[in-house]
C-alpha cells in the first residue's frame, strides 16, 4: 500500500470481497494540510495531545495515515522489514521465527501463525499441504494471503442418513 | 406564403416559416434583456449551485466522513450522480452525431439544445470524480504527465484511468462539435448586432463569411465530428460500466453492462431532452421548432432503449438463475426482497413499465404525458444505478460485512448543487447562443431549397 500515491477513490475497498481495506474517513490523526478539522472532544489542544514529537516518539517506523486514505492489515510490514535485514546483516536467509506479526505476539492460543510461503520447508507450506487448509472464497480468486485451517468434528456419520 | 407540403410527411418546421422568420424566432431570445420569467429562475439556479458549493467544501475541508459512506458501502450518492448525470449526457450526442450520420434531417430541432445539455451534463458528472476521492487536492495524480517521480505513470490497468480519458475525449469533442455548429449562428447573431456584442460575437464567430467555401468545409467537419463522436456514444458509457463489471463484486461483475449502460443512458438522455425541451419550447415559443412530430420520434427513441433496458433487467435476473452461483443469485434476490427493495420497484416500474405507456401514438404526441413521464424515466434511471452501486457492495460476500447507507444532507445537497450548475449553465446558453442551430434548421426548410424556387419567387 504506497500511502503517498492513494487519491482515495475507495474503488479497492468495494472491490475486496473480504471487506477488509479501510478508509480515513476523517482527520483522525491530525495530519492533513487542513488545521481547522480537527475533532477536540475534551478541550485539550490537539487530539490526544499527538503532535508531530509525541507521534515520531512512541512508533517512528509506522506511517501516520493522512485523512483520505484507505490501509489494511500490511502484514507488519515494518517487522518483516526488519527481520529481513537482521537475516541480510548475518547472510542468512530468513526464517520464520526472525518475524512475528503483532497479531501473532498478541494471541494467547497462538491462533495467528505467519511465515515464509516461499520456503518449502516451512511451517507455511506445511500448513498449506494440510487437507485442513482453506482459502476464503476461494472461487474469487484474489489470491489471499491468510489461510484458515478448518475445524475437525469428530462427528457420527451414521446420523446423517 | 404558400409552402410545398408533401402529400406523405409532415414539414419538419411549422408554420410556414421563411428564413428570417427564423432568424427573429431564434436569434430574438439572445437579443432582447432577459424578463423576469428568466430572471427569477436564474437567480434560483445560482443559490442552489451556492448550496452545491458549500456542500462540496465542506467535504473537501472536513473529508468524505461527512458522507455516510462506510467501509462496506464506498460509493453511494457520489457515483450514482456520476453515472446518471453521464448517462443523461449521451441523448445529445446520439442526435447531434449518430441522427446525422442516418441523415435524419428532423434533429436539426433538437440537437443544439441537445448538445448543449450533454457539454452541462457531462460537467456536472465530471465534478463527482473529483470531489468523492479523499485527497481531493492530489487528482492531478489520475492524469498522465511528464513528472520527476521517475516518471510515475497512473495505473493503466485501473478502469477508473479509463473514465478519465473517456469522459475527458467525451466532453471534448462534445465541445468542439456543438462549437463547430455554433460557427455560422454566432455570425447570424453577428450580422445584427452592435457595439460590443457585434465585437464578441465576431470573436466567437472566427470570421464566417457564409461563402461556400465555408459551407462545405462546415458539412465535411461536421461529417468528421459526427464519425468520431459515434463511437464515443457506446464506448464512453461502456467505459464506465467498466467500472463495475470488471469487478469481481456479484450484481457488479457481468458482461452485460455494456450494452446495459449504453441503453440506459440513451433511455435516460433523451427522457431529460424532453424535459428539457418541453419547458423551453414553452418559455421560448419554439412550437415550430421543436414540433409534436419531435417529440414523438424522441419518444420512440425513448421506448425502444426502455425496450433494451427491460430485457436487460430480465436477462440478468435469468443468468443469475442459470448460473447456479450462490452470490449471483442473492445479489438478485436481495434487490428485490432486501433492505433497498423499494429502490428496485422504483427501477422496475419506472423503466420498464413506463415506457410502454409510449406505444400509444395519444400519449406519445401529448405534451403534458411525456413530460412527467420523462422525469420519472430520469427517478427511474437515478434508481437504477443507486441499485448497481449501492445495493450491490452493500450485501456482498460475507455477511460479516452487510451495511446500510442513507445519505447525509450533505450528499444531497451537493446533488442538488449540480442541478443548479447545470441550469446556470443552461439558462446561461439560452441567452447567448440560439437555443435551436438556425443554420441547419434553414437548410431543411423545403420552401427555399433550389427545386422550390420557382414555386415561390413571387413570395421573397
Amino acid at each position: 500500500m504506497a500511502y503517498n500515491r492513494c487519491v482515495g477513490t475507495r474503488y479497492c475497498a468495494n472491490n475486496c470481497p473480504f471487506k477488509v481495506r479501510r478508509f480515513n474517513w476523517m482527520d483522525y490523526t491530525t495530519a492533513d494540510l487542513f488545521t481547522g478539522n480537527q475533532v477536540l472532544l475534551n478541550g485539550e489542544s490537539l487530539p490526544y495531545e499527538a503532535d508531530n514529537l509525541t507521534r515520531m516518539v512512541l512508533n517512528p517506523d509506522v506511517t501516520v495515515r493522512v485523512r483520505g486514505v484507505i490501509e489494511k492489515c500490511s502484514f507488519c510490514v515494518q517487522r518483516l522489514q526488519e527481520g529481513k535485514l537482521v537475516a541480510k546483516k548475518e547472510q542468512r536467509r530468513l526464517r520464520d521465527s526472525d518475524v512475528k506479526s503483532a497479531c501473532q505476539t498478541a494471541c494467547p492460543t497462538e491462533a495467528i501463525v505467519m511465515g515464509d510461503l516461499n520456503n518449502k520447508d516451512g511451517e507455511m507450506n506445511k500448513r498449506r499441504q494440510n487437507s485442513l487448509n482453506y482459502i476464503a472464497l476461494e472461487e474469487v480468486d484474489v489470491a489471499s494471503s491468510v489461510m484458515y485451517q478448518t475445524r475437525v468434528n469428530n462427528r457420527d456419520e451414521s446420523l446423517d442418513a | 406564403m404558400s409552402s410545398h407540403v408533401s402529400s406523405i410527411r409532415e414539414p419538419l418546421v411549422f408554420g410556414n416559416k421563411s428564413y428570417h422568420n427564423i432568424t427573429e424566432d431564434l436569434v430574438g431570445p439572445t437579443e432582447k434583456t432577459p424578463g423576469k420569467l428568466w430572471l427569477a429562475m436564474f437567480i434560483l439556479a445560482i443559490a442552489v449551485l451556492s448550496m452545491g458549493v458549500y456542500a462540496v467544501t465542506y467535504t473537501v475541508y472536513y473529508g468524505i466522513g461527512a458522507w455516510n459512506l462506510n467501509r462496506t458501502i464506498g460509493w453511494g450518492w457520489d457515483i450514482t450522480n456520476f453515472v446518471w448525470w453521464i448517462g443523461i449526457g449521451h441523448a445529445g450526442t446520439l442526435i447531434s452525431a449518430i441522427l446525422l450520420l442516418f441523415r435524419q434531417r428532423w434533429r436539426t430541432g433538437v440537437n443544439r439544445a441537445a448538445e448543449a445539455m450533454t457539454i452541462f451534463a457531462v460537467m456536472c458528472a465530471a465534478m463527482f470524480p473529483l470531489i468523492h476521492v479523499g485527497r481531493a487536492w492530489d487528482v492531478f495524480f489520475f492524469f498522465p504527465y511528464p513528472n520527476t517521480r521517475g516518471p510515475l505513470w497512473p495505473n493503466f490497468v485501473s478502469p477508473l484511468l479509463w473514465d478519465v480519458f473517456a469522459i475527458s475525449t467525451y466532453f471534448t469533442i462534445s465541445v468542439l462539435f456543438w462549437y463547430t455548429g455554433l460557427v455560422p449562428d454566432f455570425a447570424t447573431i453577428r450580422d445584427r448586432a452592435t457595439g460590443l456584442r457585434k465585437k464578441i460575437y465576431s470573436a466567437l464567430s472566427f470570421g464566417w463569411k457564409g461563402s461556400a467555401k465555408n459551407w462545405q468545409r462546415f458539412e465535411s467537419v461536421s461529417l468528421v465530428l459526427a464519425g468520431l463522436a459515434t463511437p464515443l456514444v457506446l464506448s464512453v458509457h461502456t467505459i464506465v460500466s467498466f467500472d463495475f463489471a470488471t469487478s469481481v463484486i456479484p450484481g457488479w461483475h457481468t458482461t452485460i453492462f455494456p450494452p446495459y449502460f449504453v441503453a440506459g443512458a440513451v433511455f435516460s438522455g433523451f427522457a431529460m431532452v424532453l424535459t428539457l425541451m418541453l419547458i423551453t419550447r414553452k418559455i421560448l415559443h419554439l412550437e415550430d421548432y421543436i414540433t409534436v412530430n419531435h417529440i414523438e420520434s424522441m419518444n420512440k427513441v425513448i421506448l425502444v432503449t426502455g425496450s433494451i433496458v427491460g430485457v436487460a433487467y430480465i436477462t440478468e435476473l435469468a443468468i443469475a438463475w442459470y448460473s447456479g452461483y450462490v452470490y449471483e443469485q442473492f445479489a438478485f434476490l436481495n434487490r428485490a426482497k432486501g433492505i433497498y427493495w423499494w429502490s428496485y420497484f422504483g427501477m422496475m416500474f419506472n423503466n420498464v413499465v413506463i415506457p410502454q405507456f409510449f406505444w400509444s401514438k395519444k400519449i406519445r404526441t401529448n405534451v403534458t404525458w411525456t413530460f412527467f413521464l420523462s422525469i420519472l424515466i430520469n427517478v427511474g434511471m437515478w434508481f437504477e444505478r443507486f441499485v448497481i452501486i449501492s445495493t450491490s457492495i452493500a450485501r456482498d460476500y460475507l455477511p460479516s460485512s452487510w451495511s446500510y447507507y442513507v445519505p447525509t444532507g450533505i450528499e444531497v445537497m451537493i446533488y442538488i448543487g449540480t442541478f443548479g450548475l447545470f441550469f446556470t449553465l443552461f439558462l446561461g446558453f439560452t441567452r447567448v447562443a440560439p437555443v435551436v442551430a438556425i443554420a441547419e434548421v434553414k437548410s431543411i426548410l423545403k420552401e427555399y431549397g433550389d427545386q422550390y424556387l420557382d414555386k415561390t419567387q413571387e413570395n421573397i
